[in-house]
């Protein structure tokens, strides 16, 4: 980096700390700091979501699979660092230090883009006005719920090694031919490791190739030939990565851009899911009765499904203007995730462990990563309670591979059990279904009177049914569920009754 | 003399590696595959394993040489010493020694035996990849693996075809050029490979209740006899049952390939009764299925009376015709129990199918295992080697008829995974293993089962984007 006679306009070590330069990182440090604010105030839940639907397994076959796709590099240090989302603080954190470090890269880059005789405004402050309005637009990237940080570390990755690859030959890049022959030959084929480390970061890397040829004074022709080499070889990586071809350019994604309003009412919707998975039953019933939002159908349900974690769901059914129990969710190849998800929710707080495990099988199948956190655990948890260990084993194996869950894991290894495990799945194990019949679909007016045949006392899965009747305007058969299932003494039920 | 220096260093080294202050242990090696006293086929890729001791260093030595030492907690074979190996022991039993070093150093387990057939395994094996509930799909993929190595390629893949869901690959004898699955949904049909050319096929008559389910080919390839099924999928109450799929209607069918007709027998299209799982025997003089009577009403007490016969009724592959006569092999109400997808050996002799308690779809029935029959003498073979506490069931037999491949759902219960067994002449099976992998931790961490496994003597002769090709043509039609 360090140029003797900083003709290349590098900067020696003493220069850096000239005025604007000072200025510029403080401004960085602002805006990271901004940055992390922003994300952790307005959007936390939208991290822990991100976590709990993937699991970053270390082990050989896992890592391996990157290797099979583009960006192998990108992704996996992606995903690793997504993992960290599940601690508090931790991914606006992760998000705002890796776009500072995108951002600088983008700086020094972007500088190197600018004639080295040019003045302080052009040189220092246009490449950090550039890079801040570029970590600015990458951060509004993440305001979609599903935004992988290998979509930044692809482009990161791709500015990094070009500004990589332009210290080490800046120097040779002067000796007319040979310099030109050699810098081609090393271009070429760090765009393609690029590409296989990066994806589409290749893009930005050829692209500042071309930005500072001019300030440079040089010729780009390592450039222009990976451009028709890349033409040319198109269709090989497209087979080989078994991709069409515009996903093969943009590999793992440029990522989404979504409306700020729409953003933020996802947010609502996963502080529901997110608190119902933390137990916050209480909360959950204190957000929903005093927020002035617009209420969805899915907070509706996690609503409902708090109340009947705290035996209150009848005292709570008319406070819903439109209520959602869940019970009328038919899953299918057309459901979408979250649907499905609240489906597996449901079907575990009743006591159906075989439309639990369908369900999140189903999810899991639907997930972007094929292998979500909560429900590798809920499939885990699914099996335990019916007494398959061997299954549950299955999953318990690929939690103890992971960094965040092998303390989990172990807590609910067979023959090992916590105290509050052993106690949660006693606790499940009562409502479960044992009897010898089955289901043809999912009514859940079947599953339901199927679980209370096998236990009376399923007071969650007799609220269910009954308060299903009330909603569904059915009031024949609430008084003959009532009169198999019940007595039950609430108000709700009691005035309909009279 | 340089060579031979070379070797001996080399020896030296081998020598070297092997542990000392080794404590002897009781018991076989926790080791995941179980790999332990089994018969292999000389080509088969090596047996990657997993040591569940929580040992830092593995190391394994065969018949005293040693061929894995490695710095963690799994044994990985060299493919090419691995090769050399069982080439130079053909028909010989090799002493397995396995040693873990813990925080307690070095011990040894007991020593265990790979028997090396000379019986070769047909080098590819092609297979659905599917999550376990099958009643919905997106991630399908039909693969073939080479089982001399380690390399595997998709042959079609839902996300290049327009993600419809895709059906079991079932070969003609065991032989690439002539191969056929299912594409499923809008624009889907059958996709009829021969020597590589594929085309799309439409194999249902307006009077079948559905299209072609379950089919085999006359060895002739003019002919697939196929049944039509009216599928239901339940889901039982007691968890750990987990799935039943039966049929409220089937029938069978044979399809002209030449002359795009269907065959239609009354022998075969009883409404009274359920048949399925056809299968012609090797020299196509017989149609082998499954019959039972159809149930009046869906309950699981009538589902669980539902017994499958084998049966076999004659075919010509002359005339094309069906024959009138059904002769039953296996008596379910005899036997009191119910067969699923029978198989003839290649050379004719023996026939494998499944057994369960009831039904039609073994993959859920955890009592569900393989049994052989011997067709000259009708002696019904138990394949108690082979079989294991969990689900056995889809068999495949290989070309010269002395392995069969099966899916078993013995690990967890859920997702299938690739086994094969030895098949001697008199229709003994020896103790059969998992497809070897790679990496030794794929299936703790796969979560998708292996559906239909079955053998082909060489790689098949197209690509996902062939069939995304053959999908896009008009689907030939049968009368």
């Amino acid at each position: 980096m360090v140029n003797s006679d900083n003709r290349s306009g590098m900067e020696t070590p003493f220069r850096f700390f000239k005025l604007s330069n000072i200025i510029i990182a403080a401004l960085f440090i602002l805006w990271t700091v901004g940055c992390f604010w922003f994300f952790q105030s307005k959007f936390r839940y939208h991290f822990f979501f991100i976590e709990q639907n993937q699991l970053f397994l270390n082990s050989p076959d896992c890592l391996s699979a990157y290797f099979n796709k583009p960006a192998w590099l990108a992704c996996m240090a992606g995903d690793w660092a997504q993992q960290f989302y599940h601690f508090k603080l931790a991914g606006p954190a992760v998000l705002a230090l890796s776009l500072l470090i995108f951002g600088i890269f983008a700086f020094l880059s972007l500088r190197e883009c600018v004639p080295a005789k040019a003045k302080s405004f052009l040189r220092d402050w246009c490449p950090a006005i550039a890079a801040l309005a570029l970590m600015t637009v990458e951060a509004r990237l993440y305001l979609y719920e599903n935004a992988r940080l290998c979509t930044l570390y692809a482009l990161g990755g791709g500015i990094m090694l070009w500004y990589a690859y332009h210290c080490i030959t800046e120097d040779f890049s002067r000796r007319r031919w040979a310099g030109i022959i050699i810098n081609s030959v090393i271009f070429i084929a760090l765009a393609a490791v690029c590409y296989i480390m990066f994806g589409y970061g290749a893009l930005a890397f050829i692209a500042l190739e071309l930005l500072s040829s001019p300030a440079g004074r040089r010729i780009p022709a390592g450039a222009v030939i990976s451009i028709v080499l890349a033409f040319c070889l198109s269709g090989k990586v497209c087979t080989h990565y078994r991709m069409e071809p515009k996903d093969a350019l943009l590999y793992p994604g440029l990522g989404r851009w979504v409306d700020a309003t729409k953003a933020k009412g996802v947010e609502d919707l996963l502080t529901y899911s997110i608190e119902y998975s933390r137990r916050n039953y209480k909360g959950i019933i204190n957000l929903y009765e005093h927020s002035r939002n617009a209420k969805t159908p899915e907070m509706s349900f996690f609503y409902s499904a708090s109340a009947a974690q705290l035996g209150i769901l009848p005292d709570k059914l008319l406070k819903m203007k439109k209520p959602n129990l869940g019970t009328f969710i038919h899953l299918d190849s057309k459901s979408n995730l979250f649907t499905i998800e609240m489906a597996a929710e449901l079907y575990y707080l009743i006591g159906d462990m075989t439309y639990t495990e369908r369900a999140c099988m189903h999810a899991n199948n639907f997930s972007p990563t094929k292998r979500c956190a909560s429900l590798i655990k809920r499939l885990a948890e699914a099996n335990l309670v019916i007494g398959d260990f061997e299954g549950a084993e299955k999953y318990l194996r690929q939690l103890r591979r992971s960094f965040i869950y092998r303390e989990w894991a172990e807590d609910h290894t067979p023959g090992s059990f916590s105290e509050k495990v052993q106690r949660e799945l006693d606790y499940k194990r009562q409502f479960i279904n044992n009897a010898n019949e089955i289901r043809i679909g999912d009514n859940c007016h079947t599953i339901l009177t199927g679980l209370l045949d096998a236990n009376r006392n399923n007071i969650v899965a007799l609220d269910y049914l009954l308060c299903t009747d009330i909603i569904a305007n059915q009031k024949g058969m609430f008084m003959r569920d009532y009169q198999k299932y019940g007595p039950r003494d609430c108000e709700l039920y009691n005035r309909i009754v009279k | 003399m340089r060579k031979s220096i070379i070797l001996i260093a080399a020896a030296a080294l081998f020598a070297a590696c092997a542990p000392s202050n080794v404590t002897e242990v009781e018991g076989q090696a926790p080791m995941y595959p179980d790999y332990t006293d089994i018969t292999i086929p000389v080509n088969i890729a090596p047996l990657n394993f997993l040591l569940d001791d929580g040992a830092s260093r593995v190391c394994v030595t065969i018949d005293g040489k040693t061929y894995s030492n490695r710095r963690s907690g799994d044994a990985r074979f060299s493919e090419k010493a691995w090769h050399s190996l069982l080439a130079g022991n053909e028909g010989k039993t090799l002493e397995i020694k396995v040693y873990s070093r813990g925080k307690d150093g070095w011990k040894q387990y007991a020593p265990f035996t790979w028997t090396v057939s000379p019986d070769k395994l047909d080098p590819y094996l092609t297979y659905r990849l599917i999550e376990p509930d099958y009643e919905a799909y997106n991630n399908i993929v039909l693969q073939q693996r080479c089982i001399e190595n380690f390399r595997t390629d998709d042959f079609s893949d839902n996300r290049v075809i327009g993600n419809k869901c895709m059906n079991c690959h079932t070969y003609c004898g065991q032989d690439p050029a002539a191969s056929m699955f299912y594409v499923r949904g809008p624009g889907g049909g059958a996709i009829l490979n021969l020597d590589g050319q594929l085309q799309k096929l439409s194999i249902k008559g307006e009077d079948m209740i559905s299209g072609s389910v379950y089919f085999g080919f006359s060895p002739s390839r003019r002919y697939i006899v196929f049944s039509a099924n009216k599928i239901i999928p339940g889901y039982h109450a007691q968890s750990i049952r987990r799935m039943e799929v039966f049929d409220t209607k089937s029938d069978l069918y044979v399809a002209d390939m030449q002359e795009h007709k269907f065959i239609r027998s009354s022998t075969v299209t009883d409404t009274d009764m359920l048949e399925t799982f056809p299968a012609f025997s090797p020299d196509g003089k017989y149609i082998y299925y499954c019959k039972a009577p159809q149930i009046d009403t869906v309950t699981l007490d009538n589902i669980e009376t539902q017994k499958y016969s084998l049966c076999r009724v004659a075919f010509n592959e002359e005339t094309g015709t069906i024959g009138d006569t059904v002769e039953t092999i296996y008596d379910a109400a005899k036997e009191n129990k119910s067969v699923c997808h029978p198989r003839v050996s290649p050379d004719g002799r023996l026939i494998c199918f499944s057994i369960a308690d009831y039904g039609t779809f073994p993959l859920w029935h955890r009592e569900a295992d393989l049994m052989m029959m011997d067709l000259e003498t009708g002696r019904q073979i138990p394949m108690t080697e082979a079989n294991s506490d969990g689900s056995e069931s889809y068999h495949s037999w290989s070309s010269n008829s002395r392995w069969l491949v099966f899916a078993s759902k013995r690990d967890d219960g859920v997702y299938g995974k690739p086994y094969f067994c030895h098949v001697d002449e008199d229709g003994n099976c020896s103790k059969s293993f998992v497809l070897p992998q790679k990496h030794t931790e794929y299936y703790n961490n796969l979560l998708r089962s292996f559906n239909a496994p079955e053998l082909g003597k060489g790689p098949l002769p197209f690509t996902t984007y062939d069939v995304k090709e053959a999908l896009e043509q008009d689907a030939v039609t049968f009368n």
